[in-house]
């Protein structure tokens, strides 16, 4: 075309016909498609990876539902789910922590309900440990147990709530001022463990259920120190409208108890990609209760 | 001092021991305060529910019916332990935006694909009425006698439906008769029994669907609203402050609509004692509801 060229008024019109037809069509094309596809936000802890797994691995083979993971923290998959960039995120713990949620009302998500419960942290040791040793929070006042323990406890740095839950029971207690509580980063602190077990060590460490350590470690509470929490999912408000039934009832019936969400994180440990398949062949009546719902138990 | 110790020692741990002692009592005699709606299904549920805690838990179990807004303000409060009809995320939606997620611990859905509809008998020819706009058919609309039976005047359905005669020209010289839920229901079963045509305002959940074979109309115009959730709210210390066992039950809770629908009908019939019956007759789901996974092996 010619730019000194006038331009053709019905020729325009037609062009924006065409370009409207074509924008109209692929946004229809878009919409259609969406019930068959989900992006799904986890948050970055590998008990939440590996439930995460489990759900697409179902979703994907089972209802023919395609799914793109994206991994972030809390913060930005509420962020993003309330505004309906995700559809679900998996790995919201409550009751939830003011700074992470206190925005957000009942009405911006539609909450799935529990995948598990049992969720606590607190002060542990491996089960070697002798019980009548080392079985309270009182035994750490022994100076044996103390010089077993070199006068440490082996902390992560992201667990504020624990670390401060820690430090108020050692202030509280007569007995056990002295102990030094290492903020350690996860990493770190699991291989603190992880070496101490292989040499039969005594050690206390902060421990969460469910974890990787509570999964591959024969470990137990010397205390629990945080509240239960139970961990949802969370789904866009207008989900159950815009997604079939059948995905939408299995999320809902969705329910582990917290020993088959360790044993699933123990496969996610071993190894990341057929974690969720194993533990589908493994509870095959768990799995077709959620697909199926209350025709699967009469 | 080491007798002090020793002394400190004996006392912390039996403190510690009646403290537990006491907690295992406290919990023990701990009574579920639910609130139910005095609608025919949350009622029922609600039986249901006060059956298994009672008899499978071994916990008391008190029952209010207070309406939804008093509710939603019990349960944020702590007042009111478990809320069983928070219907999202049309019907409530004022509170659900009133409130924060923070308020509550939300037990996800107990059942889906509740909604407001315009329903006929399954005999009634599907290719013939499926849908609002078939009504503009005069063969319909003699077989219908020009009729549309409906409910109480000024209930939510009543006036969407109220609106939906004047926005459907389909539904042009047809009248909405006004009627009760009571009359509503026995003109239903005369004309299924005359296997004559009607077309009646319903809801579902509703009894009248575990007692008689139905179909909903469309509705494209999508006046009378989507699909509703009805979510189980507990006060949030709720897990916290009663044992697993307790909210294990209330997280594996769900139901399809259709057996909504047969306890709803069950409770019109029997009232009280609807849940003991029911749950003798679906041992499995409630087994599965109070043991998980173990009841599955």
């Amino acid at each position: 075309m010619n730019l000194g060229e006038k331009s053709n008024p019905r020729r325009q019109i037609i062009t924006v016909l065409i370009a409207l037809t074509l924008t109209l069509s692929l946004f229809f094309t878009a919409h259609a498609a969406e019930p068959d596809q989900i992006v799904m936000y986890v948050s970055p802890e590998t008990e939440h990876l590996s439930v995460a797994d489990l759900i697409s691995q179902i979703l994907e083979t089972r209802l023919g539902v395609t799914v793109t993971e994206k991994v972030e923290y809390p913060n930005i998959c509420l962020r993003k789910v309330a505004s309906g960039t995700g559809d679900l995120y998996i790995g919201l713990s409550t009751p939830v922590q003011r700074d992470v949620s206190w925005q957000y009302s009942v009405y911006d998500f539609c909450d799935l309900g529990p995948l598990y419960g049992d969720v606590v942290s607190g002060l542990g040791v491996p089960n070697y440990v002798p019980k009548d040793k080392l079985g309270t929070i009182m035994d750490l006042t022994n100076t044996e147990v103390k010089e077993r323990l070199h006068w440490e406890i082996i902390g992560y740095e992201r667990e504020r709530l624990l670390l401060e839950k820690s430090n108020q029971l050692l202030d509280r207690i007569k007995g056990l001022e002295g102990y030094k509580i290492l903020g350690l980063d996860e990493i770190a602190a699991n291989s603190e463990l992880s070496r101490a077990i292989a040499n039969e060590e005594w050690i206390v460490v902060f421990l969460k259920r469910p974890s990787v350590p509570y999964s591959i470690y024969d470990t137990r509470f010397l205390a629990e120190l945080t509240f239960e929490q139970t961990v949802h999912a969370l789904a866009k408000t207008d989900f159950m409208g815009r997604y079939p039934d059948d995905v939408t009832q299995f999320l809902s019936r969705m329910y582990l108890p917290i020993d088959l969400v360790n044993e699933l994180i123990k496969l996610y440990d071993e190894n990341k990609r057929t974690a969720a398949r194993k533990f589908i062949e493994a509870h095959p009546d768990l799995v077709d209760y959620w697909l199926e719902g209350t025709a699967s138990l009469e | 001092m080491k007798n002090t110790r020793i002394a400190f020692v004996l006392v912390f741990s039996l403190l510690l021991t009646f403290g537990f002692m006491a907690n295992t009592v406290q919990a023990k005699d701990k009574t579920l305060d639910i609130g139910a709606i005095a609608w025919e299904e949350s009622l029922a549920i609600a039986d249901l529910i006060q059956y298994v805690v009672r008899t499978e838990l071994g916990f008391n179990v008190k029952a209010t019916n207070p309406d939804a807004g008093v509710a939603y303000e019990a349960v944020s409060n702590g007042d009111l332990d478990l809320f069983l009809e928070s219907w999202q995320p049309s019907t409530q939606r004022a509170y659900l935006e009133r409130y924060k997620m923070i308020d509550y611990a939300n037990f996800g859905p107990m059942y889906e694909d509740a909604k407001l509809t315009w329903a006929v008998p399954a005999y009634v020819p599907e290719d013939k009425l499926s849908s609002v706009e078939d009504l503009a058919d005069p063969e319909v609309k003699e077989k219908l006698d020009g009729k549309i039976t409906g409910i109480d005047p000024g209930a939510g359905i009543m006036n969407i439906s109220d609106e939906m005669m004047e926005e459907y020209s389909a539904l042009e010289g047809y009248d909405l008769i006004e009627s009760s839920g009571a009359a509503m229901q026995a003109a239903l079963k005369d004309a299924i029994m005359h296997d004559e045509w009607i077309v009646v305002t319903l809801w579902q959940p509703h009894s009248a669907y575990g007692r008689f074979e139905l179909r909903n109309l469309e509705e494209p115009k999508k006046m009378l609203g989507e699909e509703e959730r009805i979510h189980m709210l507990g006060r949030t210390d709720f897990v916290a402050d009663f044992p697993s066992k307790v909210s294990q039950f209330l997280s594996r809770f769900y139901l399809p609509i259709e057996m909504v629908n047969n306890l709803s009908d069950m409770y019109s019939d029997i009232g009280e004692g609807t849940g003991a019956k029911w749950a003798k007759d679906h041992p499995e789901i409630v087994d599965y509801w109070v043991n998980g996974v173990d009841a599955l092996e």
